[in-house]
């Protein structure tokens, strides 16, 4: 999926959306494209950039989502891209979308994508929320003063939207001749721009309230972000999110593996009974196992973006981002982090991609780098299971809850140590516009959720189906062997030097290895193992395993790789090679370094 | 050294000498109000992120901001710009902030 690195005369015509953050651009984009975009790779540009081919009055038109940007002359990463993606991609029209409330300061990208020689329309969005604040615009001389079309549009509710899309189509056909142009820089910062042409460039157009009305949001504030309240409300308000992800989500992912359970018996294994044995275990247990494992990830990723478009959209995001701010700096991380470790406590793979919110690299590795630590729910089936196996059923709720604790500490220590190191220390300033409050609309909510799982299907499948063929040669080969025979249990066997000061079996590290492709399959896979029912494995677990060494494999379990979809996630969203093998091997060192330290000390001191 | 980079220039001398008594924003309690005198910043990519970002979210010499909330611990400021926009801000930002305070009685803009 390359895109025509040059055109001279290109078929398509290419139309990129320009707009500061905030200002509701990806809505407008989604709107555009009905949520048919998909990530693209252009050379050279290292971000995301999202790009979608939807007819135009009878036309293919090909539309580009930029990244939000503050100036065009600002020095910042997504600016960065910006201006090298206009510099090397021709455009034949950009859309510059304005939040029509802040008019005043946001009139300078017009201004300033017209010194570049782009041709361009303005779309004045969210104009509900102008017209409530009781600001209103003389239209046709803001277009006599920019010198391009001007629309008013509402990209949330859609009012406006097709005259403003006809006005595209217009000045798309009037420049129809012209080839599509690339930015002009030079012109553009030799173009002095001073507080007076802006106000050149407003003047007459725009009608200020005399006086402001006050908002509802202010209300709200007052409880939201109440010295007081405002952080019970938050913790408060991330219990109702975790509850839903908690109570319908994860009930949902075990709806799917009961089909998938259902499909593997009534229809594969039935219908590939004429294959040898070793291709119906590698197609039932390596590809079928792979995508069951990727289906079972649906529901919860369509439920987790429905909450996170909820939040963000909302303006929630933001304010808790004030709220928990003074405690994350000292980490190395801001608000926003703290919503995505807690989100992480239901699955890790959506928190991950929740961190796009951050917008500077070296931010958004570390909150990523510290994520996999979140007790995320596959890790507690296992820890449920190995605790009664083990420990006596009063102390069962303890020893959970220290589980909690240690990855909350394992994450912040992790943050606060890494932090200091160039690759993650934060450059972004922490200068964040508070929304007002906005009701999130279910089109918006469904179009986002969308277009992210079907992201994710098409990233991460092959990723998790080629992991679980390796770790299903892993432990089927040689042929005929079973437990420790295989070369996984021969590497289980093998790795003892290091597993056994940590106080893990072979066994167990066989289950690890399995672990690598999800938590949920580590019980199954100690029947394997074991070659036991899951409730003759929990007595010989019970019998062979004593508390601490449980204590111990839980800690390990806690702190490696939570899961394949994980590490496909991190390497999807993180694009770096390095980035991915290093999360990777932090987590498997830290794992088994505080795996070390309790078990050693622990019989130091005669437990 | 710090450097005004802000890249919206305003003539600097005039500024200086309307402002007899200045102090840094992150200096200002709640409910003050204050106009924005100076942004000081240091010479580097990003000192310029941060005025750019400054600007572009109103927070520019001789614009009025008021501070509506200070968070806990130290916490970031919430303030309230052009009347519209609402900023956080970390206190170790808005040091970069030159202001001069708006007394009670003055009308507000």
């Amino acid at each position: 999926m390359n895109p025509r690195p040059e055109a001279g005369a290109q078929s398509t015509p290419r139309i990129a959306l320009i707009g500061q953050p905030n200002t509701g651009k990806s809505m407008l984009f989604n709107r555009i494209t009905n949520a048919r975009a998909s990530v693209s790779n252009w050379p050279g540009i290292t971000v995301n950039v999202m790009r979608a081919r939807v007819p135009l009055a009878g036309r293919n038109v090909e539309y580009v989502d930029l990244p939000g940007i503050y100036n065009l002359e600002g020095g910042s990463e997504d600016e960065a891209v910006v201006n090298r993606f206009l510099t090397k991609f021709p455009i034949d029209l950009v859309i510059i979308v304005i939040n029509a409330a802040q008019i005043e300061r946001q009139i300078l990208m017009p201004l300033q994508v017209k010194a570049l020689g782009l041709p361009a329309v303005v779309m004045l969005n969210m104009c509900d929320e102008a017209h409530k604040l009781g600001i209103t615009f003389d239209l046709e001389q803001l277009q006599d003063s920019l010198k391009m079309p001007v629309a008013l549009i509402s990209a949330k509710y859609g009012t406006g939207f097709d005259d403003a899309m006809k006005q595209v189509s217009d000045s798309l056909s009037s420049d129809f001749a012209s080839k599509p142009v690339l930015a002009d820089y030079d012109s553009l910062f030799k173009t002095l721009m001073t507080e007076e042409t802006l106000d050149d460039a407003l003047k007459g157009c725009v009608t200020l309230p005399k006086i402001w009305p006050k908002t509802l949001t202010e209300k709200l504030d007052q409880l939201f972000l109440h010295p007081l309240l405002g952080l019970p409300m938050f913790f408060l308000s991330m219990l109702v999110i975790f509850s839903v992800i908690w109570e319908i989500g994860l009930p949902s992912q075990d709806l799917v593996s009961r089909g998938a359970d259902w499909i593997q018996t009534v229809l594969l294994e039935p219908g590939l009974a004429w294959a040898p044995v070793w291709l119906n275990s590698f197609l039932i247990n390596g590809i079928w196992l792979g995508l069951s494992t990727v289906a079972s990830f649906v529901p919860l990723l369509v439920l987790f973006f429905f909450c996170m478009a909820a939040v963000e959209d909302s303006g929630y995001l933001a304010r808790a981002a004030f709220l928990m701010d003074a405690l994350m700096r000292r980490v190395g991380l801001d608000g926003r982090a703290f919503v995505m470790q807690m989100m992480g406590f239901g699955c890790n793979v959506p928190a991950l991609m929740g961190t796009r919110v951050m917008r500077t690299r070296s931010l958004r590795l570390l909150a990523m780098l510290v994520i996999p630590f979140s007790l995320c729910s596959a890790r507690l089936a296992v820890f449920v299971f190995i605790i009664s196996a083990t420990f006596p059923s009063s102390k069962g709720a303890l020893v959970l809850f220290s589980f909690y604790v240690i990855s909350f500490l394992a994450a912040f220590s992790t943050a606060a140590i890494f932090s200091f190191s160039k690759q993650f220390k934060s450059q972004e300033p922490f200068l964040l516009e508070i929304p007002p409050y906005r009701i999130p609309t279910v089109k918006q909510v469904l179009l986002r959720g969308w277009g992210e799982v079907r992201e994710f299907i098409r990233r991460a499948s092959r990723f998790i189906i080629i992991g679980c063929i390796l770790v299903w040669l892993l432990t089927n080969l040689p042929v005929g062997a079973e437990g420790l025979s295989t070369y996984g249990g021969q590497l289980g066997v093998l790795l003892q030097p290091i597993m056994e000061p940590i106080g893990i079996n072979p066994y167990l590290t066989l289950a690890l290895i399995f672990g690598f492709i999800a938590k949920e399959i580590v019980i199954g896979s100690l029947s394997t193992i074991y070659a036991l029912s899951a409730s003759g494995v929990s007595q010989a677990i019970s019998m062979s395993v004593t508390p601490l060494e449980a204590y111990s494999f839980c800690l390990f379990c806690l702190l490696y790789t939570p899961c394949l979809t994980t590490i496909a996630t991190v390497h999807s969203e993180g694009k770096s090679w390095q980035f991915t093998s290093f999360s990777l091997i932090l987590s498997l060192s830290y794992a088994w370094l505080v795996s070390f330290l309790f078990y050693q000390g622990a019989k130091l001191f005669g437990f | 050294m710090s450097l005004n980079l802000n890249f919206i220039s305003t003539p600097q001398k005039q500024i200086m000498s309307s402002a007899p008594k200045t102090r840094s924003l992150n200096h200002l309690l709640k409910g003050e109000r204050a106009i924005v005198r100076e942004i000081v910043s240091e010479e580097t990519s990003d000192g310029r992120t941060l005025v750019v970002r400054l600007n572009a979210l109103g927070i520019n010499i001789g614009k009025e901001v008021s501070v509506m909330r200070l968070a806990w611990l130290g916490g970031p400021m919430l303030l309230r710009v052009n009347q519209v926009t609402q900023v956080a801000i970390r206190r170790s930002e808005a040091r970069c902030v030159v202001v001069e305070e708006i007394k009670g009685d003055e009308p507000s803009t």
